[in-house]
């Protein structure tokens, strides 16, 4: 029963990534062809091809590896303590430090692309991978996750470990940490994912074909009169594959039925 | 002194100063600089003019402005309870750490990991009026063509659609983690009183999953105020301004007009409403989880 | 010997690196950077002391991410833009009048006059030179060859017929091509205000003067051809969802439910691109009050960077870009698009664009001057976004053509006084 309902909601959710990928296998005038055929009559590698010979993708795709995965790091360690300290903390207008950052939550970046240029300008980082990573490592999404994660954990298990003389580093270390690894597991998840995607600061950092990202470059085939769809679809198909590994790599740290049973410190 | 006995350490103010810088750097720092933009006349290229508080007053005015708002409450009021339910559902479905799960949690995700533009151009072709796959299938079964991005009731919809399409499998991955989070203690408990599947999700689950509630609510309100490239993409916000939600509006005039100061000034506003909206609704909620502790 | 041969290689190696130069070039699309590339590759060769990298930002975004890097004072070394973005630019780029003197033998005057009169515009006043253009587009209506045939319906110049039709025969045609073939539609138009304009210029209606003030309103017909152009989408000619939620007019085109694109000259490489070059053919627009191509097209500037020796090659760059016998010729080739120079008829190696490059140059000689001078004055490209919203809503009957020309006034005026 369960098996059934997930399967058929699954078989929806694929149906236009299942079209995406056999589209992407098609020649740009088969594309064209009104009525569209489902499978691609003759499978063509042109959208696969084109984007290794026009482009530099090797290039682009570690330099969205190293942004992502640098600034996944950070950003968990960044969300983590954040939560905790909002959550846990007892530090007066604890209240309002948490709306502070809950009103960024509807902040569109493409609104503040021009007080961020600025900024990312004045601190030298132009140009330059860093300037991909420092000003995304804090996300609101990230931190409010947190904090509500935080919120839920029992305070029982922080006030017996000060009673037992632990001191506020090693609960953090010794007890929220562990407590917190489906926290960290979907925020490294997700902020792969962000970083993975992201399209705003690329493109107003990144003056240099040898800083282009991955979603740089696949935006810049969007031309003037026309837009080569099976090179997009190609692009978009293997631009997900890194984003994949992360999540069934991660998905590992979850874990069904934390208890305070087995933590200690 | 030890740096254990400082006062920010003990009230642990000091976990928050590393996000807090950044935060402060990249979020709080350009928003002051837009509320000073707002004040000004500027196209990127030439000097900026100060006109006082006229951007604000021809806001004011502006119908569209006020028309995209609007549309942009439908948008969110429409999509943030669907959201909600489906997500709750795929993560109560998909809680347990078996194979079965792992692997189909993949797909779930799957629509959230594809970039935007390559997922809005895929969506607008498949639900194109004349050539797209959707209403081919339709056509072949004898039916009428429906006018899925046209109609600009039913386009909202679609797009509504979509936004739920990329945001369900990562409200999944909260629920999930909110799921797992909940000690197997209080479901033992329940089963030795002969509690129902039903009623255990009911009085046990939902009121432990409070903060993971508030959390999915919250993001799914900020998304759709804060997002605008599936309609960006779908229907350039048409037909007319049918599907022009606050975000797209704003950044309209930025980038297609130029007026810098003036979409600014739209941008502090749609901030301002889209805040209060989810406080509210965030506090109502933790009244209630307040009042009706269990 | 042997030492003595690797002293000489690391010698030229250091002495390259120290001479040669590094240059950026920007590119407002990955497909125009393709061909850039192409004839850049050229260049080097024959100069070897230059390396020139295209890089490519996406079309949507250009002129935001350009506006960014003037602002922060960081301009490319070579850029290329479009008629659209190029004149609010202009302030930030080098003039090429004296190298071009210089280089080619001839004045800036005379080097702009053997452009045609709709690309002068852009090239700047008096003896500044701005830019070189590149590629030239213009406008005309291209069609479904096999749908025409099977309606019986000549089409001017290479179906049979001379003349133009007239705007009531063309209304007539579409209903009949329609009808035969048993299409939703008839005809396909972009969604975008250029594709209005171009239309609109065919009843000898402006919407701006050449200073950028509204003058519409002072047309007579100025209702009338909104209203007309409105009808063809109430009447099912054109889709409405081209219009309503920007649906794609190539798709709709080459997927052959249309079966005419009112586009323009790009749509050589396109077709060409899409693998349907010997399906489809260029017509001439229908006579209105008159007939011609709106134009528009792609230009190279050289910004003023600060940096004189990269400044001096950029400019070197451009220069063999803009000599018809050295880079022009062999970039126009590679893109199969028109040559923006009076009487230079290239050998694309394709007869095909061979017989469309003549179609579309009548349609570019016989346009006047004001249809390009007022789309690049900057109150245009301010609002353009409103005048295709508008009629989307007047599609829809949401708004008049009266309602409509009162608000572009209006945004018209407040655009103006606020620059």
């Amino acid at each position: 029963m369960r098996k059934t309902i997930v399967i058929i909601l699954a078989v929806l959710f694929m149906i236009p990534v299942f079209w995406t990928v056999t589209s992407s296998f098609k020649s740009m005038s088969e594309i064209y062809k009104y009525p569209p055929t489902i499978f691609p009559k003759k499978i063509s590698f042109e959208g696969y091809i084109n984007i290794f010979k026009q482009s530099n993708f090797m290039r682009y795709l570690y330099n969205t590896l190293f942004v992502a995965i640098i600034s996944t790091i950070i950003t968990v360690f960044l969300c983590v303590s954040l939560g905790y300290g909002l959550a846990k903390g007892t530090f007066r207008h604890k209240d309002f430090f948490t709306e502070i950052v809950v009103i960024t939550l509807f902040v569109t970046a493409q609104i503040i692309m021009v007080p961020l240029f600025v900024i990312i300008k004045q601190l030298g980082l132009m140009d330059s991978l860093w300037g991909l990573i420092i000003p995304a490592v804090f996300t609101p999404t990230g931190a409010f996750t947190a904090i509500q994660y935080m919120k839920d954990l029992p305070d029982e298990f922080l006030e017996s470990a000060k009673v037992d003389g632990a001191n506020e580093w090693q609960i953090f270390v010794k007890i929220v940490i562990p407590l917190s690894k489906p926290l960290i597991a979907s925020l490294a998840i997700f902020s792969f994912t962000w970083r993975w995607n992201d399209f705003v600061l690329p493109l107003i950092v990144i003056n240099s074909g040898k800083n282009f990202t991955i979603q740089l470059a696949l935006a810049t085939l969007q031309g003037q009169y026309g837009i080569p769809l099976n090179e997009i679809l190609a692009f978009s198909v293997m631009s997900i594959i890194p984003t994949l590994i992360i999540f069934l790599l991660f998905q590992n740290l979850f874990m069904k039925g934390l208890s305070a049973g087995g933590l200690k410190y | 002194m030890y740096l254990k006995e400082l006062k920010i350490v003990k009230n642990r103010f000091i976990f928050t100063i590393p996000a807090f810088v950044f935060h402060f750097l990249f979020y709080i720092l350009p928003i002051i600089l837009m509320i000073v933009l707002s004040f000004f006349s500027w196209d990127l290229l030439s000097p900026m003019k100060y006109v006082g508080l006229r951007n604000f007053s021809q806001l004011m005015k502006d119908k569209w402005f006020w028309n995209s708002i609007i549309v942009s409450f439908k948008y969110t009021f429409l999509a943030v309870p669907i959201i909600f339910v489906v997500s709750l559902i795929l993560g109560v479905l998909l809680q347990e750490e078996d194979r079965f799960s792992k692997i189909m949690r993949v797909f779930f995700y799957w629509p959230y990991m594809i970039p935007m533009v390559a997922a809005g151009t895929m969506w607008k072709w498949l639900f194109s009026r004349n050539f797209g796959l959707v209403n081919y299938i339709i056509t072949s079964m004898g039916f009428k063509p429906v006018d899925w991005l046209d109609n600009p009731t039913l386009a909202l919809f679609t797009i509504v659609l979509v936004q739920v399409w990329v945001l369900a499998g990562f409200m999944m991955m909260l629920f999930i983690v909110g799921l797992q989070a909940i000690p197997e203690e209080f479901y033992e408990a329940a089963s030795i009183d002969g509690a129902t599947k039903f009623q255990k999700f009911w009085y046990i689950t939902l009121p432990l999953l409070k903060n993971t509630n508030i959390s999915v609510i919250t993001l799914s309100i900020a998304n759709c105020f804060r997002n605008f490239t599936i309609a960006y993409i779908m229907t350039t916000g048409g037909p007319g301004y049918a599907t022009t939600v606050a975000p797209l509006y704003v950044y309209q005039k930025a980038f297609t007009d130029f007026r810098l100061g003036y979409a600014s000034a739209g941008s502090l506003i749609v901030l301002l409403i889209s805040f209060v909206i989810a406080y509210t609704v965030r506090k109502v909620q933790e009244r209630e989880i307040e009042g009706g502790k269990i | 010997m042997k030492r003595l041969l690797t002293f000489t290689l690391v010698f030229l190696m250091i002495a390259g690196s120290i001479f040669s130069v590094k240059l950026t070039m920007y590119s407002s699309d990955e497909s125009k950077a393709r061909v850039l590339r192409q004839v850049v590759e050229l260049y080097e060769k024959d100069h070897p002391d230059v390396s020139i990298e295209v890089v490519a930002f996406p079309y949507a975004n250009y002129m935001q991410k350009m506006s960014l890097v003037f602002l922060g004072g960081n301009p490319p070394d070579l850029l290329e833009t479009t008629a659209t973005y190029l004149p609010q630019m202009t302030q930030f780029m080098k003039n090429l009048g004296p190298d071009i003197q210089k280089s080619l033998g001839l004045t800036p005057q005379q080097y702009k006059d053997s452009t045609y009169d709709v690309v002068k515009v852009y090239l700047g006043e008096g003896d500044v030179v701005h830019a070189i253009p590149l590629h030239f587009t213009t406008y005309s209506v291209w069609i479904n060859k096999a749908m025409f045939d099977k309606a019986g319906i000549k089409y001017p110049p290479l179906g049979g017929r001379e003349e133009p039709w007239t705007w009531e025969e063309f209304k007539d045609i579409l209903r009949k091509v329609k009808e035969v073939n048993k299409i939703p539609y008839a005809m396909s138009i972009e969604y975008s205000a250029d594709k209005f304009f171009s239309y609109l210029a065919l009843w000898n209606i402006t919407v701006l003067d050449e200073e950028g003030n509204f003058v519409m309103d002072q047309y007579e017909n100025a209702e009338k051809a909104i209203e007309e152009f409105v009808n063809l989408f109430k009447e099912g000619l054109v889709p409405l969802a081209e219009w309503l939620s920007g649906e794609s007019h190539t798709n709709n085109f080459f997927g052959g439910i249309t079966a005419v694109d009112w586009a323009g000259s790009w749509m050589s490489r396109e077709s060409f691109n899409a693998g349907k070059q010997n399906e489809v053919s260029p017509a001439y627009v229908p006579v209105i009050e008159d007939w011609f191509g709106i134009s528009g097209g792609g230009f190279l500037a050289v910004p003023k960077t600060g940096n004189a020796e990269k400044e001096k090659a950029a400019t070197e760059f451009a220069m063999w870009l803009a000599n018809k016998d050295t880079g022009y010729t062999e970039y126009i080739k590679r893109s199969r698009d028109l040559s923006a120079y009076k009487d230079h008829t290239i050998d694309y190696g394709e007869p095909l664009l061979e017989t469309w490059a003549e179609v579309h140059q009548v349609l570019a000689e016989r346009a006047p001057a004001w249809s390009t001078t007022v789309r690049a004055t900057a109150v245009w490209s301010r609002i353009t976004d409103t005048i295709r919203k508008d009629i989307a809503l007047g599609i829809t009957g949401q708004m008049t053509p009266k309602q409509m020309i009162q608000h572009w006034k209006s945004e018209a005026e407040r655009v103006k006084e606020e620059l």
